[in-house]
């Protein structure tokens, strides 16, 4: 069996389930915004392994019957509704949901992708260490309080870029744009700065050894953001060199994501800079755009786990 | 310099950072990370700065790190706007986390993703973790008391015989951390921390060897 873990609504998560069931598999449907009606009963056996089941008001499943997981869970009080921790509905759904992130975390089936192979991305300087270990270039970074250090950080490169440190999504800005008040603000928060690539940005989605690339021209420093500022953005699906493409399987194995999206720039001298590895694409996006076939290639790979 | 990454409310800390004042500990607090003056090159750390209680110290001078918290939380940052503190905590904790595992000093413990001090496992982690390696786990419900063995580097203090010292640094090296608080009970593991409990002299000694001999 599969196991879809999320909130409908979600995008990623209605395609993969749509493609799912078109391909007539057998899924369970885990869905998070009922958290409160939700009990996760978990054992270890002597041997370490984890077993249990989860009770839904649509029903009872054996998580020994669970081959194969694609999660996409949400924050608790996102997904249920309640805003309030002391609401008992609301402790209800984060039991609920921390006893899942245990079981995916521990569990022998195949998990898309395990909660502790996601956690690296809430340190964007961690990940790009661990991305430095491959055969991608990665941008002069500087995380800082000191508005001295960015001055002398931005002296030495052409342009500079600053960016969230954590998984907290922000918007990637030139430092031009960054105003003296705003500078004075770094030295109560440490700002990330990375010198600017110039170059052109490739959307890499690697599904198990699957791989799709897309080449995506914009004029803005941050093209998810593009239409924000008036910019044009164009994606076309694109042929990655094989060392590239290897490279980004090899990264992606071995930072035990089974599905990722990964960030790269090749600049004009054949340079291939990676910025992030997202270990929960929200493809959909990306497929709107070029028409590819994202989410049935991940339910491919799940169907493949669950055999 | 040995920094201790810890609350200016946690009591342990303040005590193990003024029985360490003649091997130069200091208390890194919530306070001294929103302060102007970090510089941290991920490519390069050697070549950063830290703030440790007010004052501005070279990394080449951090003879070591210890951490006693898993996170900073927003509420403590009491210089910050408001408004600004869950995202200013978001950021601080992403910045530790790559800090504290590129330091070339000893960190004790070294950060995860999810946790400044080792990883955040919670009970069932850490019975599943130890059962896989085959240590013997004693989940039942009764009140009899537990002792605890404290593992710091290679040696397992308070372990009853060889077996239980085992057991213990077999735990550590499979959290992948150095310093653990093992609990055991009739020779079973029925329990783990990355905080070990600071109060013994004998642990403060020990940790101390630890941070002060050759990595």
């Amino acid at each position: 069996m599969i196991l879809l873990w999320g909130a409908p609504g979600d995008a990623p998560l209605d395609s993969v389930r749509t493609e799912l069931d078109r391909r007539g598999a057998d899924v369970f449907l885990l869905d998070q915004r009922l958290g409160a009606r939700t009990s996760v009963r978990l054992e270890i056996a002597c041997d370490g392994t984890v077993s249990g089941e989860i009770e839904t008001p649509h029903g009872l499943l054996d998580l020994k019957a669970v081959r194969a997981v694609y999660i996409r869970p949400l924050e608790t009080a996102k997904a249920s509704g309640i805003a309030s921790l002391s609401d008992p509905a609301y402790v209800r759904a984060a039991a609920a949901d921390v006893a899942m992130i245990d079981w995916a975390n521990l569990t022998s089936a195949s998990v898309v992708n395990r909660p502790e192979a996601m956690t690296a991305n809430n340190s964007k300087p961690y990940r790009l260490s661990l991305i430095s270990a491959f055969a991608f270039e990665v941008p002069e970074t500087l995380i800082t309080t000191d508005v001295d250090a960015v001055r002398r950080f931005c002296k030495r490169h052409k342009s500079v870029v600053y960016k969230s440190v954590s998984g907290v999504r922000s918007i990637v800005s030139r430092l031009s744009a960054l105003s003296e008040a705003g500078l004075a603000d770094v030295g109560n928060c440490p700002t990330q700065f990375q010198e600017y690539i110039l170059g052109t940005d490739v959307r890499v989605h690697v599904i198990g050894e699957s791989i799709f690339a897309i080449e995506i021209k914009s004029a803005a420093d941050d093209y998810r953001y593009a239409s924000r500022g008036g910019n044009d953005l164009v994606m076309a699906p694109a042929v990655l060199p094989e060392r590239v493409a290897e490279s980004c399987r090899l990264m992606a194995r071995n930072m035990n994501l089974l599905f990722a999206g990964i960030d790269l720039r090749r600049t004009a001298d054949g340079c291939w800079y990676c910025f992030e590895v997202n270990p929960s694409p929200g493809f959909t996006f990306f497929e709107a755009m070029t028409g590819q076939p994202l989410a049935a290639s991940v339910a491919d790979l799940l169907l493949r786990l669950n055999a | 310099m040995i920094a201790v990454l810890a609350s200016e409310l946690d009591p342990e800390a303040q005590a193990l950072v003024a029985g360490w004042s003649d091997a130069g500990a200091a208390l890194l607090s919530a306070e001294d990370l929103c302060a102007p003056g970090w510089i941290f090159y991920p490519r390069d750390p050697t070549r950063g700065v830290a703030i440790v209680s007010g004052r501005r110290v070279k990394i080449c001078e951090l003879r070591a790190v210890v951490t006693r918290r898993p996170a900073v939380v927003a509420e403590e940052l009491v210089r910050i706007n408001s408004a600004d503190r869950a995202y200013v905590a978001a950021e601080t904790n992403a910045f530790l986390v790559a800090w504290l595992s590129a330091l070339p000093c000893r960190v004790v413990n070294r950060p995860t993703p999810n946790s400044l001090c080792g990883p955040a496992w919670d009970a069932l982690h850490w019975r599943a973790a130890a059962t896989k390696a085959g240590l013997a786990w004693d989940n039942s419900p009764t009140q009899k008391q537990a002792h605890i063995v404290v593992v710091c580097g290679s040696n397992a203090l308070f372990a009853r015989n060889q077996r239980e010292k085992l057991s213990a640094l077999t735990l550590a090296r499979i959290a992948k951390v150095e310093f653990l608080a093992v609990r055991v009970r009739g020779g079973k593991i029925c329990g783990a921390s990355v905080a070990p409990d600071l109060a013994c002299k004998e642990v403060r000694a020990a940790l101390l060897k630890l941070l002060v001999e050759a990595k």
